[in-house]
């Protein structure tokens, strides 16, 4: 056996040399390709990653939008009843004061018409007493009547003050004086009321009597500037008006009560 | 085959020189692969890659995921030496089936050559990686009483390298040859298609180990 180390070194360096051409022509660009490749691969499976956390990014805020949901829903629905409630209460209470104005507007209303019927009705009572009471005078005996009420009235003349006698005479004399009588005076009544009322006045007097049947009884005594008035026609109007003011009193009182 | 499977022919004479029969087919093989690496791998494309040029990624890849598994790194640096080991021992060893060539791994010079070549890169990039301080530590470990035990197991491993290759490379082919010269044509065919796995299984082998040697000289993993 014979060991040729010439073959043993060509071979080496056939060896070496064939390294060095597969390194050239295999090995460097097989294995850029699979880098690249490989780099190609891991740029679409980072960009896969980053749209797959991107998805679930989104799957998650749309979880929480899910989620929060019913909460959402809950405090609209609560809002929603509770500005309902509350526009319901104001429209409950604007109804309320309305009803209670125009209510009261009402009993107002009906209180004056109720009033004003009453104030009407007084009225209309008052005129139908006096009619009824001027009705029942008038058949009365007139002079009978009337004779009180002359005297009551030549009366008055005698309690005025001295001053106001004076301004009754006005002056002059004999002093005119106008007597217009409900029914035709007899004569004593008139001469009685001619010496009282000359007595009165400290002066004579010249009577002017006049029949006047609306005064129903009674008499009046015109003077130059005053009268003086003493019948059943001026005590009716006075009693109703009296009436009627004592109606107008009272119905300010409830007014006001 | 005629002759002694021990003797290495001498084709010509270059000056000095003899240039042997495995020589001449190692030149042969190696331009075969060259040319064919460069044709391959002409046309490399990043999409769709076509049939050849993935046949080209997936020997490569494999080859240095095996490297990487063995050897428990990065196996791109020593991808160009553990890879063409692989490559040319499998096609070397094939290329005994041939009618008219014979393996060149069937000589003790081309086992003797890769042995020596495995051994002196283990050195190299044992020193490059670790120092050279650090490397020659490595040979008094776990005592300074094995030195020259380790000293002389990394001769030895060399040696069983290519004793191993060139014995089973070399018997497959005798054998063949005894068959056939006795039996005729087709009976030393099963025996042909033992010598394909053969050859395969011896390629493996001798890179793997090849792989193991150069990786407990770089200390990626324990030192045989």
């Amino acid at each position: 056996m014979h060991i040729d180390g010439w073959t043993i070194l060509l071979q080496a360096v056939n060896f070496l040399i064939l390294v060095w051409l597969l390194r050239r022509f295999l090995y460097r660009p097989v294995l850029a390709v699979i880098a690249e490749r490989q780099a190609v691969t891991e740029q679409v499976r980072t960009e896969a990653e980053a749209a797959r956390q991107a998805a679930e990014t989104a799957r998650r805020d749309l979880e929480a939008q899910r989620t929060a949901l019913p909460a959402e829903r809950d405090r609209l629905i609560a809002a929603a009843r509770a500005e309902a409630e509350a526009e319901r209460t104001a429209l409950l209470e604007k109804a309320r004061t309305e009803a209670d104005r125009a209510l009261e507007e009402s009993r107002g209303r009906l209180a004056e018409e109720r009033e004003q019927a009453l104030a009407a009705l007084r009225r209309q009572a008052a005129e139908l007493g006096a009619a009824l009471a001027a009705r029942l005078l008038r058949d009365a005996p007139a002079d009978v009547l009337t004779r009180p009420l002359l005297d009551e009235a030549l009366a008055a003349v005698e309690g005025l003050s001295d001053a106001r006698r004076h301004a009754l005479a006005n002056g002059v004399a004999p002093v005119p004086v106008h007597v217009v009588a409900a029914n035709s005076l007899p004569a004593e009544d008139a001469t009685r009321a001619g010496d009282r009322l000359a007595a009165a006045l400290g002066r004579p007097v010249a009577l002017d009597v006049v029949e006047d049947s609306s005064l129903i009884a009674g008499v009046e005594l015109h003077f130059a500037h005053s009268v003086v008035r003493r019948s059943w026609k001026q005590t009716l109007a006075e009693a109703k008006e009296e009436m009627t003011r004592h109606d107008s009193a009272r119905v300010d009182a409830d007014a006001v009560a | 085959m005629t002759g002694s499977p021990l003797t290495t022919p001498v084709v010509f004479l270059l000056g000095p020189v003899p240039v042997t029969l495995p020589v001449v087919v190692t030149w042969g093989l190696m331009a075969a692969m060259a040319l064919g690496s460069a044709l391959a791998a002409r046309r490399l494309r990043v999409e769709r890659p076509g049939p050849v040029q993935t046949v080209l990624e997936l020997v490569v890849e494999t080859l240095r995921r095996q490297i990487a598994e063995t050897m428990q790194t990065d196996a791109t640096p020593f991808l160009p030496l553990l890879g063409t080991l692989f490559l040319y021992l499998a096609i070397a060893n094939l290329s005994g089936l041939v009618p008219g060539l014979k393996a060149p791994t069937a000589s003790l010079e081309t086992a003797a050559a890769l042995a020596l070549v495995v051994l002196l890169s283990s050195q190299a990039l044992g020193i490059r990686r670790r120092g050279l301080w650090a490397y020659l530590k490595g040979f008094a470990h776990p005592t300074p009483l094995l030195l020259p035990l380790n000293l002389l197991s990394e001769l030895t491993r060399a040696f069983s390298l290519s004793i191993r290759l060139f014995g089973n490379v070399m018997s497959g082919e005798f054998v063949i040859a005894i068959v056939l010269s006795l039996a005729g044509l087709f009976v030393p065919v099963p025996l042909m298609a033992l010598e394909l796995l053969l050859g395969l299984v011896q390629a493996y082998i001798f890179t793997v180990l090849a792989a193991v040697f150069i990786g407990g000289a770089v200390g990626t993993i324990e030192r045989g």
